[in-house]
Order: structure tokens, then C-alpha cells, then sequence
């Protein structure tokens, strides 16, 4: 759930409560504290009419007078004391000749002598309007803690969004980071100490970031250069070489073993320098490449050197097989796993590529041990009765791309004889 | 025609222009990222040689300037960097092709004469040479009028051999020009001495004379007035 929606959430919940219980609460405390102030306004009258018997009133058609004069107040004979003397306080309906209907009535009921007569005295205020006002009271109440509710929330969200923002946009350039692209991260500044901070520290940590991999960039460039530029020049007064006019035989045999050195020497250092680059963590970016195009290029490639073992070839290849990879790591995984099935193999021996958008298989018969017992994914681990063109790294290299990008390799020994290797693709 | 190479390596500078010149190019040479610059401003060369390991800048950015000035030009960025974005930014930049270091003298011979035939032909030319007659686009071959029929592999042979013809071209060369990569990976050149017998063969069949000599067990060299 977002942030600021579970912030509104809990805050709403917890609005709605506050204003649900508090508008009935603050009702009733409204209805108790009227209710009081009128039973204590009757209790005053009482005494007032009660005062005003004893001093201004002598006949009993006075009583009855009174209560037309103010209908309110009301002496009803009783035959006797009652046994009990206390106020009685209730409510009661009764018509009334004003409004022609029957209104809601506060009554106090109490006992007095006139004339050593008993009489219950009856005063009574009227609730006409009470429940009326009562209400708009309580209404005024609401709306105001609906403004202060509606607004505080309007406010939280606006401002909650605002105060985010920062971190929102931190975020997003995060997500949008790419360590090879070597782009600084700029963020803007912000009052809030928390994120300026936060801000400090994920600038600091790209940095660090950055730099080791630029670092990591160059010794793998420099390493390459070093290392290639001297076997360049080899390579180039070794062809210069060969154009000598008047070479005797043995010269050219001498020459022919220093081109055969030489190759071998130059790929050792290309597969060591790509082990380098793997090992390093560097980034191969990826693009979308077909994997099915590429097998078929490369057992093109190599049909000659399956014609020279006699090899029988069996494939079974989906039309095309699309996949998100470095394009130079997915040719160098290819050619050593069609290579080592080739080179492995024996005289006559048979090759099996199959591949579907979820795997690829890579089968072929050769030595009668499992390749794995004989260790051979260590590095330039070779097997006794390798070719000695073989540099040993094939398999490591296998390894490490698949590793690298992500695609488990399975090497299973599946009978006498047979090997096979399989990359996962999906 | 006129070549340069930019090449800081002087070793390396001197051995392409001594093969480059017996091919009949005229090159010039630059070591440094200011003299390329100077150069490549001046002159339009039918090939440059861009090395992207310059002293004084970036190989890249001489590219972008190039791009700019002479879009046209052809470049071949040799790079004994091999760092994994240079193919991806030099392609995209506008080279037409990449060759990494260490490459062999006759596949830069090659690449150099495909470049040549683009910007001046269109791509459109035909070789001569001796009775041959090949019109490169098309992969026609034909001798005295009559059309030979060659594989696929047959034809790059017979073009790696025309683009350096009286050189001596290796075995390990015509096995990594045929086969790419893959071939680096084995010692034995028996498929190299076949595809060079039934390419020889087949034009000795079409009456022309044997152009395409062993030298030694070294390698092939095609002589179009042979000895």
C-alpha cells in the first residue's frame, strides 16, 4: 500500500471514529446540561411561587386565577397528604391552545398547604423548540468537526505529498540508475534534515560505486591493451615474415611452429582476459540477440572441422529462439560449448544440438569418464589425453557466462561415453 | 589510393604500412590523437586505420568528428581495448567495420579492399586478375566468358587470396577469415588445404593457369603472372 494512502487511511479511520462518538457524546452532554438548567430553573419558579403564596395570595379562586393567568402553573387539590413529600420531576404531553397540538412539557410536582389544604403544585416549562435547538446546536457542532476534519485531511494530503517529495524523486532516479551509464545523480535540495541526509548518503555510496567500477573498467581495459598490443605485434612481423623471399625449408618450419605458438597464445589471452572481465563484475549490457541464429552461423562455422573427425551431427533447432543477453558473451558460450563437443569427441563419434525457446541441449560421445570427476571445470584443468591445441579454460569460461547471465548449466554424464550439457534458458 | 593509419604503436605502424604499401596503397601515418586530426581534416582518404588508444584523446571522438566532416570516409577501428561498449559505440558512431588486435596482415588487407571497393565503386567493381574475372557484388566468377561455380567458402578464399595477391598468406589467417572465431580453437589445417585444393582445382578445370601456390607448408599466394 502506498504511503501516503495508509497515512490518509489511519487518519481517516481515526477522524470518523472521534467524529461519530463525539457528535453523539457531545449530544448528550448538550441534552444533560439543558435538561439540568431547566429542572434548576423549575426548582427557582417553585420557590418564587411558593413565596408568593404565602405573601400575595388568600382565597383559593386566587389558585385558579393564576393558572389562567399562566397556564404553566397549576394547584391540584389532593385529598390528602401524600406519603411522600419529595419533587417529582417528569415529562408530559399536553395541548396546548396556541399552537392547537400537543407539545413536550417539563413538570415539577411538588406538595403545599393553602389554607391548611393539600395541594400539588404543578410547574411546567415548555420543551416546545428544545429538541429543535437541541438539534441545530449538535448540527453546528458536526459542521465544524467536519471542517476540521475535511480540512486537516485535504491539508495532510496536500502537504503529505509535498513533503514527500523529495524522497519520491530519490526514488525514482534510483530506479532508474544504470552503473555503466556513469551518470551522476543529482537531487535537489531539501529542508528536511532526514532526507538531506538520506540524500548525502545514497550520493556518496553511487559515488564509491562508480568509481570501483570505473576502476574495475579501466585495469580490465589497460590489461587488454598491455597484453594484446605486444602479441599485435607479433602477429604482424610473423606476416611480414612469411613474405620473405628465399626461406629455406627448415626456416619455414621454424616459422610455421612460431604461427602455431602464436595463435595459441592469442587465444589464451583473449578467453584469460574475458575470465578477467566475468570475475570483475563488469557490465555486458544486453541486447536482444537470436540464440537459434546463432547455433546454426556457428555449426556453419564449424562444419569443416566435423568433416575432419567424421562426426555425425543431429539437430533439432527451433526457428527462432529470442533472448536478452550480451551479444559477444552468447558467442563466446556457443562456440565453446559446440567446440568442446567437437574437440572431445572421437573419430567418428556423434554430436547432438537440440534447442527450444527453454533450453539448450549440447550432447556428443567421447572420453568414457564423467567430466565432472575429472575435474575438469577447474581452470586449465585438461584432460590426460587432451589435444594439446585444447587451452583448458573452455569449460571454465562455459561456467562463468552462464553464471553470469543467469543461466543454469547442467552437465550430466548420461551414459558411458556420452556427455551432455545443457543451458536453461527460461 | 591513400590510406592512414593511426597507430601509436610504432612497431605495429611500421608492419602495416610496409604490407600495406607492397599492396600498392599509399599511407600515411599518425601517432598521436592531434596528427590524426590534423590529417583527416585535410585529406579525404579512401581507408583510415582508427586505433581508439591514442595518446592526447579518445579514437571515439576523432570518429565523431569525422562523422561530421567527412561522412563518407571509411574507418576501420582496430582496438586492442576490447572493452565490451567500443564495438557497440564505434559501429554506432559510423565505422564501417571493427577488426580487434591482433589481427593478421591479410584480413586487414581484405577489409581494406572491401572499404576501398564501397566508397569507390559502390561495391559495384570487378576484379581482374590474370584469365579471372570477378565481379565482387554479384559473386560471380567467371574466366575467358565462362562462369565457375564456387561455394561460398570457395569465393571468401578466392577474395582473401585476390586481396593480397604476391603475399604469403598463412594458414592461421585463411582459417580464421573462412571460420571466424571457432577456428581459433584448432591446430589442424586440414580443412584449409582442402577448401585451397578444390578451389584450385576447380580453376584449373576452367582452363586457367594454376595462380594459387603452397609456399613451404606456410601458406597460399596467388601470383596472377606465375612464375
Amino acid at each position: 500500500m502506498k504511503l501516503l494512502t495508509r497515512t490518509t487511511l489511519i487518519f481517516l479511520l481515526y477522524a470518523s471514529v472521534v467524529v461519530g462518538a463525539g457528535t453523539f457524546g457531545y449530544y448528550w452532554l448538550i441534552h444533560k446540561l439543558y435538561y439540568a438548567y431547566v429542572d434548576r430553573t423549575l426548582s427557582r419558579r417553585k420557590l418564587r411561587v411558593q413565596k408568593a403564596l404565602r405573601l400575595y395570595l388568600h382565597r383559593p379562586a386566587d389558585l385558579a386565577y393564576w393558572h389562567l393567568l399562566d397556564h404553566n402553573v397549576e394547584f391540584v387539590p389532593l385529598r390528602a397528604r401524600p406519603a411522600r413529600s419529595a419533587d417529582r420531576i417528569s415529562q408530559r404531553l399536553m395541548y396546548n391552545e396556541l399552537t392547537g397540538q400537543s407539545q413536550p412539557y417539563r413538570q415539577l410536582a411538588t406538595f403545599v398547604t393553602f389554607q391548611g389544604r393539600p395541594y400539588e403544585l404543578q410547574i411546567r416549562l415548555s420543551l416546545l423548540d428544545t429538541e429543535g435547538l437541541l438539534g441545530r446546536i449538535v448540527l453546528v457542532g458536526v459542521a465544524l468537526f467536519g471542517v476540521l476534519g475535511l480540512g486537516m485531511l485535504a491539508l495532510q494530503v496536500r502537504f503529505n505529498r509535498r513533503l514527500w517529495q523529495p524522497f519520491y524523486q530519490l526514488l525514482a532516479q534510483l530506479q532508474q540508475y544504470r552503473l555503466n551509464r556513469g551518470q551522476p545523480v543529482t537531487l535537489p535540495a531539501t529542508p528536511v534534515q532526514e532526507f538531506r541526509e538520506l540524500n548525502d548518503a545514497v550520493q556518496l555510496l553511487l559515488r564509491q560505486n562508480q568509481r570501483a567500477y570505473r576502476d574495475q573498467k579501466e585495469f580490465a581495459e589497460n590489461a587488454a591493451h598491455e597484453m594484446q598490443t605486444p602479441l599485435a605485434i607479433l602477429r604482424t612481423q610473423l606476416d611480414l615474415l612469411v613474405q620473405a623471399p628465399g626461406l629455406t625449408e627448415e626456416q619455414a618450419g621454424y616459422l610455421e611452429s612460431l604461427l602455431g605458438v602464436e595463435h595459441r597464445l592469442t587465444h589464451l589471452t583473449k578467453s584469460l582476459l574475458l575470465l578477467a572481465q566475468l570475475d570483475n563484475q563488469l557490465y555486458f549490457p544486453s541486447e536482444t540477440v537470436d540464440l537459434a541464429a546463432t547455433v546454426r552461423t556457428q555449426l556453419a562455422q564449424l562444419q569443416d572441422q566435423i568433416r575432419a573427425r567424421n562426426l555425425t551431427v543431429e539437430t533439432d533447432l527451433a526457428a527462432t529462439v529470442p533472448l536478452r543477453m550480451h551479444r559477444g558473451l552468447l558467442e563466446v558460450l556457443v562456440s565453446n560449448l559446440l567446440v568442446n563437443a567437437i574437440r572431445h569427441n572421437h573419430a567418428g563419434g556423434q554430436l547432438w544440438v537440440s534447442l527450444t525457446p527453454a533450453l539448450l541441449t549440447v550432447e556428443n560421445t567421447g572420453r568414457a569418464e564423467s567430466l565432472q570427476e575429472a575435474g575438469l571445470f577447474e581452470r586449465f584443468h585438461k584432460a590426460t589425453d587432451s589435444p594439446a591445441e585444447s587451452v583448458g579454460l573452455g569449460l571454465t569460461l562455459i561456467q562463468r557466462i552462464c553464471t553470469r547471465c543467469g543461466l543454469p548449466l547442467r552437465y550430466r554424464y548420461v551414459s558411458p561415453g556420452r556427455h551432455r550439457q545443457q543451458v536453461q534458458l527460461a | 589510393m591513400k590510406l592512414l593509419i593511426v597507430e601509436d604503436e610504432p612497431a605495429l605502424a611500421a608492419g602495416l604500412e610496409s604490407y600495406l604499401r607492397g599492396q600498392h596503397y599509399v599511407c600515411e601515418l599518425a601517432a598521436t590523437f592531434d596528427q590524426a586530426q590534423e590529417k583527416m581534416l585535410l585529406y579525404d582518404y579512401d581507408c583510415i586505420l582508427l586505433d581508439l588508444t591514442l595518446p592526447g584523446g579518445d579514437g571515439l571522438t576523432l570518429l565523431r568528428e569525422l562523422q561530421q566532416q567527412r561522412p563518407g570516409a571509411g574507418v576501420i577501428i582496430t582496438s586492442a581495448r576490447h572493452a565490451v561498449d567500443d564495438r557497440i559505440a564505434g559501429l554506432h558512431l559510423g565505422a564501417d567495420d571493427y577488426l580487434p588486435k591482433p589481427f593478421h596482415l591479410p584480413e586487414l588487407g581484405a577489409r581494406v579492399a572491401a572499404i576501398v571497393r564501397r566508397r569507390r565503386y559502390n561495391g559495384a567493381n570487378v576484379v581482374q586478375a590474370g584469365a579471372l574475372t570477378v565481379a565482387v557484388a554479384a559473386r560471380a566468377v567467371t574466366i575467358g566468358g565462362q562462369p565457375v561455380s564456387l561455394t561460398r567458402t570457395e569465393l571468401d578464399l578466392l577474395l582473401l587470396l585476390l586481396a593480397n595477391q604476391g603475399r604469403v598468406i598463412s594458414k592461421g589467417a585463411i582459417a580464421e577469415h573462412l571460420s571466424g572465431d571457432a577456428a581459433e580453437q584448432f591446430d589442424t589445417y586440414e580443412t584449409v588445404y582442402a577448401h585451397v585444393k578444390n578451389l584450385k582445382r576447380k580453376l584449373t578445370d576452367a582452363g586457367a593457369p594454376n595462380y594459387i601456390r603452397m609456399v613451404y607448408g606456410l601458406g597460399y599466394r596467388f601470383d596472377a603472372e606465375p612464375a
